[in-house]
């Protein structure tokens, strides 16, 4: 962790400014996060974005729900989804944000499919062992590639001769960064959560979701975000290079019978994500 | 609701899988279970046209081709594609300064073009003007394949609405295209010689096109209804009837990644495009 750290600091200085939490959603989450907030005083608060009050209806209203009536109100989807499901919502659109921010259709596209996939993968992960909420592995694991998101804003060039890399010369990500740039996503991802203030857990997920092996703490986020990364890969929601064995597995006590459970009850979600946006 | 009011009725997920499974042995199109309700809404207008009872009686004409253009008049229900002229100009921008001064920089003396997926001709059309107005010098064929029919002709007669022609820059309007009636406009048949459209499926559409390789094969919007199987099918035939070095482009969110390796892509500032291996 504290390579990771080390080279964050000097990440900083090459990469310029980081994009900042948008009030509103950093006020929505304290908000969520407090079991005494009113949903009315939340609604107030989520109101103030148009586009986010869009985007929470469409989830509301989408196949992910099934319902037959007409969601038409931010309470009404407050309480249909759970505080817990909305602040998973409103990270959604903070990462679809920074994915649609700058450059290539293609490349956003790309960005957001592997990123909303990990996030529905980690979560039915989460759901099977029981042990974990699931509604912060659909988090961790919907922000564990953050940092490509800052890449693409701030150095979009760059970053699309890196995906352009991946492709042509069979690089993995982490390689083609590393080549271009000197540095990679990870660290970047480190230094971006860390500034806009997620926990610990989360933040330990983001770094080692390419090298799992080296990890030696207890947060079984970790392995759940490691595996739903290569989840994701398997079924095609990502354009990274991936080998290796699914050594998470072990940890999370799963058989290739779970694995199988879990893909297919995760990807009509993700589809219907995919679907809505 | 009785059984015979079709115009509510939805089908069971076992209804679904049947419809989806037999698209997808037909066309190599997979829908998933997010998008029932597009299908089930298309199905239900087709079954309400044919004035049939329900979806069992709908699947049995289907299944036993008892009305053998069904198939094709679902196709035409389930693909009708938005366009519009003049789509996606940073990849008509990669054609315009890299790939056509390409072919005339190496001398060449005729372009072959596939629009593959063409649906009513806009994009065909399209990038026959664009050769016209900015290329004179440069000999070119089009071809414009699509699934639908019904499409196809109405790609030939060449009417379009002024929301198709939206994006059409004013001379070039008043140069292709003939007024029709006040908002339906007709690309004129003067410029349409050396554009032709046919109906193919393309998961078949390796054996059925033998014929000159293609220098620039177009596929916009149209891999998004393909499961993996079926896509690398497709573009293995596209990458078969291509010139060496020819060029594939795809829609703005289309990708090849985990599909072929047989393509390098091509980043320009607006768009990705890809060009064949040899």
């Amino acid at each position: 962790m504290t390579t990771v750290m080390e080279k964050a600091r000097d990440v900083v200085a090459k990469v310029g400014e980081l994009p900042p939490i948008p009030a509103v959603i950093l006020e929505s989450m304290k908000l969520l996060n407090d079991p005494s907030s009113t949903v009315k005083k939340i609604q107030e608060q989520i109101l103030l974005d148009q586009a986010l009050t869009a985007f929470i209806l469409k989830v509301a209203n989408s196949a992910l729900y099934g319902l037959r009536k007409e969601v038409s109100t931010i309470t009404y989807a407050i309480n249909l989804m759970g505080y817990n499901t909305t602040r998973s919502i409103l990270t959604a659109y903070l990462s679809k944000n920074l994915y649609s921010s700058k450059g290539n259709k293609l490349i956003q596209t790309m960005l957001w499919k592997h990123s909303i996939s990990s996030a529905v993968f980690g979560k039915k992960i989460a759901e099977h062992i029981h042990k974990v909420n699931s509604e912060e592995a659909f988090i961790a694991s919907l922000l564990h590639d953050i940092g490509k998101g800052v890449l693409l804003k701030n150095k979009t060039d760059e970053f699309e001769r890196s995906v352009q890399m991946i492709y042509n010369d069979n690089l993995t990500s982490i390689d083609s960064e590393r080549s271009i740039l000197g540095f990679t996503h990870v660290e970047l991802g480190f230094l971006l959560m860390n500034n806009w203030r997620f926990s610990e857990n989360i933040i330990e997920t983001v770094i080692y979701h390419h090298n799992f092996q080296e990890y030696s703490g207890e947060n079984l986020l970790v392995p759940i975000v490691s595996l739903a990364n290569k989840l994701s890969h398997l079924c095609d929601y990502s354009f990274d290079k991936y080998s290796g064995e699914l050594i998470e597995l072990k940890i999370l006590n799963f058989s290739e019978d779970d694995l199988e459970e879990i893909k297919k009850k995760a990807i009509p979600e993700i589809d219907t994500f995919l679907e809505i946006f | 609701m009785t059984d015979t009011d079709t115009t509510n009725k939805q089908l069971s997920l076992a209804e679904f899988k049947d419809l989806q499974d037999y698209i997808y042995q037909k066309s190599g199109m997979f829908f998933p279970v997010s998008r029932k309700n597009y299908i089930e809404q298309k199905v239900i207008k087709r079954i309400a046209t044919l004035k049939y009872e329900s979806f069992k009686d709908y699947m049995n004409i289907l299944r036993n081709e008892l009305i053998r253009t069904e198939i094709i008049n679902l196709f035409n229900e389930i693909t009708v594609n938005e366009t519009f002229f003049f789509r996606d100009l940073p990849q008509l921008e990669v054609l315009e300064k890299h790939i056509f001064p390409e072919a005339v920089a190496s001398k060449k003396s005729t372009i072959n073009i596939l629009s593959a997926g063409c649906s009513s001709g806009e994009e065909a059309y399209t990038i026959a003007i664009i050769l016209r107005e900015k290329f004179p010098q440069l000999n070119f064929n089009i071809t414009g394949i699509d699934i639908s029919d019904m499409v196809v002709a109405k790609a030939i007669r060449a009417e379009y609405s002024d929301y198709a022609v939206r994006f059409v820059p004013k001379p070039y309007m008043k140069k292709y295209f003939s007024t029709v009636t006040n908002n339906v406009f007709k690309f004129l048949d003067q410029y349409k010689t050396n554009v032709r459209f046919q109906k193919y499926n393309l998961m078949e559409f390796d054996n059925i096109h033998p014929g000159t390789p293609f220098d620039v094969i177009f596929c916009r919007y149209v891999l998004i209804y393909f499961d993996k199987d079926s896509k690398q099918k497709v573009i293995t035939s596209f990458y078969d009837k291509m010139a060496p070095n020819g060029y594939l482009i795809l829609g703005n969110s289309e990708s090849l990644f985990s599909v072929t390796s047989d393509f390098k892509m091509l980043h320009f500032p607006s768009a990705i495009i890809y060009n064949r291996r040899k």
